[in-house]
């Protein structure tokens, strides 16, 4: 158990350089302007400073 | 040394040591008290009793280098049988003891106390005394009577008048005698050696030895049950105190000759091998050394109404004495009594109590007190152990091992126990047949997933330190900024024109990082990037957008895009920056006030991306976890059958 777990862990670090190396990320290239647009936070009881607005 | 003739019978006595007032003619056995280069006669002394003893008048050994003779000894009686104090002559022309009993080697001098050394009556088990600065704890109390002498020694014991010793031992080495057979008391100080420890040269022949122990009950060596017939074979020499019968549980005195019964206990063979898996008279091989099962104990404790038994061997070698294998619900545990006292934050543990102790460095907790008896008893023994017997045990441990004492009206004894695999227990007695796997999990047995735990742990930690290293210290280009705008500005409501970089060189490994700052505060405003990665040697455009975006306090005024895969080369990027305030970009109308926004493009090579370190360190994190929590079960089982469960 222990051996298999140095092997996993040693091949994992393997692959750890070699992505840290290489470059690989999950970024999400967003080439199109996708703009978010946020709303104001509204307090759970319904109202807040600005709820009037 | 002094050469006389004996009175008696004309035969050469030697006196070797200074110290030596007294000696016993090897011919006659009589008595010679010295006067100067005189000696007379004070009568005959009475015959040694065989006790199975190795150790002759004449025998050497050494004691830390320095070489001794054994010149003479007394023999004392007590209740569990004879006791030896060979008297010692060291070659540096000092004089002291070894203590002999039940496999036991005891190396003392005569010291003057310091102190006033208290009575007898007054010392109670587990009590602690200091001598001679140091701490003791009293662990026995003996009374003898004395037997006879031989060789030469030091001084008389008043004959057939019993007297006591205590006897005392400390955390370290040292241990302690005082013999009340004088008034006042004499204080020995010395150490319990081993046998080997010793390095005996000169020890009885093999013929002797056998001539000793034929002595054994008056020459009984086989014999027939008086009750049931069944023939015996004594196999513990004269140490033997008693025999109890396996097929019908008669219990036969082996202290003389006449077999006198001692007391008798209805029970059947299959009754007493119920749960006995070693046959009485088998050979272990312990060390390297062989030991002989003499007997067994069942023996019990009661919680709640339920019985909890288990079973004890007793193993006997000649040279190295006694050891007691405990099989606890197929559990082995190999015992053995302590030369040293536990401690308890330094000192010697006089009353056991539920606090961890401290052994040879290493610690014990607490599992148990239990007041455990004797439900059955099979084979020979050194002491006149019967059904019904009660003592309290004591049990801490520290797996493999533990230690327990075994207090009781009769002594104060420390043992320690080692964890036996069952395995390991076939192979020592040379079984062909398997052993009934353990049940349960055992206070001393060793935690199969602790090495598991500890090693994947460490494996962890070590790659985790490698990942670490790795980002914290991969090539110079790690991180370095390739190119970065400067006074970037948006103007909103006005018209924008994509703009170009110059050209800069993209090398070393790693991704392509694009970072997007707007520099000043968004209100209600995003602001998206996009762009070309043109590369000058090829041609290729790559495109990379992101939008950075503020409103009602919310979102980022920076964001970062890693682009994979980008080779080295001469680069260079185009850009357009367009902005809203709504889902719409703004239009262009010169009407309306502008307003600049100022933003920043950064590139870099080689950015370390820290989610994948974080993600190689969650995936192994989880097998240590998981073999930890196995570990813990294990010990949650382990402890819940102790007192503190």
């Amino acid at each position: 158990m222990i051996g298999f777990y140095r092997f996993l862990a040693g091949s994992l670090l393997v692959l750890f350089c070699i992505v840290q190396w290489v470059g690989w990320s999950w970024d999400v290239n967003e080439v199109s302007p996708r703009p978010k647009i946020y709303t104001r936070r509204v307090s759970s009881s319904g109202g807040g400073r600005y709820s009037h607005k | 040394m002094l050469s006389v003739t004996c009175p008696s019978c004309g035969s050469g006595v030697a006196f070797r040591s200074e110290f030596s007032s007294h000696a016993v003619c090897p011919a006659c056995n009589s008595l010679l008290v010295r006067q100067g280069a005189q000696v007379e006669l004070l009568g005959k002394v009475a015959e040694l009793q065989p006790d199975g003893s190795l150790i002759k008048v004449g025998t050497q050994g050494e004691n830390e280098g320095v070489p001794f003779q054994v010149v003479g000894r007394i023999q004392l009686a007590y209740d569990e049988g004879y006791w030896n104090e060979w008297c010692l002559l060291y070659s540096d022309g000092s004089q002291g003891w070894l203590g002999e009993s039940m496999g036991e080697f005891f190396l003392s001098r005569a010291e003057t106390p310091l102190e006033r050394l208290p009575g007898h009556a007054n010392l109670q088990f587990g009590q602690t005394l200091d001598l001679q600065g140091q701490p003791f704890v009293v662990t026995g109390k003996t009374v003898s009577t004395l037997v006879s002498y031989e060789g030469e020694i030091p001084f008389l014991v008043q004959e057939r008048v019993p007297f006591t010793t205590v006897d005392l031992r400390s955390a370290t080495e040292r241990a302690a005698t005082i013999d009340y057979s004088e008034h006042p008391p004499l204080l020995f100080l010395g150490s319990y050696r081993s046998f080997q420890d010793l390095k005996f040269v000169g020890l009885k022949s093999g013929e002797e030895e056998v001539q000793g122990q034929s002595a054994t009950a008056a020459g009984v060596e086989n014999f027939n049950c008086p009750t049931c017939g069944a023939p015996h074979s004594l196999q513990g020499g004269v140490r033997s105190k008693m025999l109890a019968c396996e097929f019908c549980g008669t219990a036969v005195d082996l202290s003389d000759g006449r077999l006198r019964v001692l007391w008798k206990e209805e029970t059947s063979r299959e009754r007493m091998r119920l749960g006995v898996e070693l046959p009485l008279g088998s050979e272990a091989n312990i060390e390297g050394s062989p030991f002989k099962l003499l007997g067994y104990l069942k023996k019990s404790v009661t919680y709640e109404g339920i019985d909890y038994p288990w079973v004890e061997y007793l193993l006997y070698n000649p040279q190295l004495g006694y050891r007691w294998l405990e099989c606890s619900d197929g559990h082995y545990t190999l015992m053995h009594s302590l030369e040293r006292l536990p401690t308890r934050r330094g000192s010697a543990v006089d009353r056991p109590g539920k606090a961890p102790l401290d052994y040879d460095g290493k610690s014990y907790k607490h599992f148990q007190t239990a007041l455990a008896k004797v439900d059955g008893v099979a084979g020979e023994f050194y002491w006149r152990v019967k059904v019904g017997d009660r003592a309290t045990n004591h049990v801490f441990v520290g797996p493999p091992h533990l230690l327990s004492l075994e207090s009781s009206e009769h002594g104060f004894v420390w043992v320690r126990g080692e964890y036996l695999e069952i395995e390991r227990v076939r192979e020592m007695f040379g079984l062909s047949k398997s052993l009934p796997e353990p049940q349960g999990v055992a206070p001393n047995q060793p935690n199969p997933h602790t090495e598991t735990t500890s090693e994947t742990f460490r494996s962890f930690g070590l790659v985790a330190l490698f990942a670490l290293l790795f980002l914290l210290g991969s090539p110079s280009s790690w991180g370095r900024v390739l190119y970065q705008t400067t006074d970037a500005t948006y103007q909103t409501f006005r018209p924008a024109s994509p703009q170009e970089s110059p050209p800069f060189r993209v090398s070393g490994p790693g991704n392509l990082a694009f970072q997007f700052s707007a520099l000043d505060y968004l209100s209600q405003r995003w602001l998206h990037f996009d762009v070309d990665l043109i590369n000058l040697n090829t041609g290729e455009v790559r495109k990379v957008g992101r939008s950075v975006e503020r409103f009602y306090s919310q979102g980022e005024s920076s964001k970062t895009v890693r682009l994979t895969s980008v080779p080295s080369g001469e680069y260079r990027i185009r850009w357009n920056v367009t902005s809203g305030s709504t889902l719409i970009a703004d239009q262009v109308d010169l009407t309306k006030q502008s307003e600049d926004i100022r933003y920043q493009i950064t590139i870099r090579r080689g950015v370390r991306v820290w989610g994948w370190f974080w993600l190689l360190l969650t995936l192994l994190i989880l097998p240590p976890l998981f073999f930890a929590a196995q570990a813990g079960t294990f010990e949650t089982r382990r402890w819940s059958n102790s007192d503190h469960g």
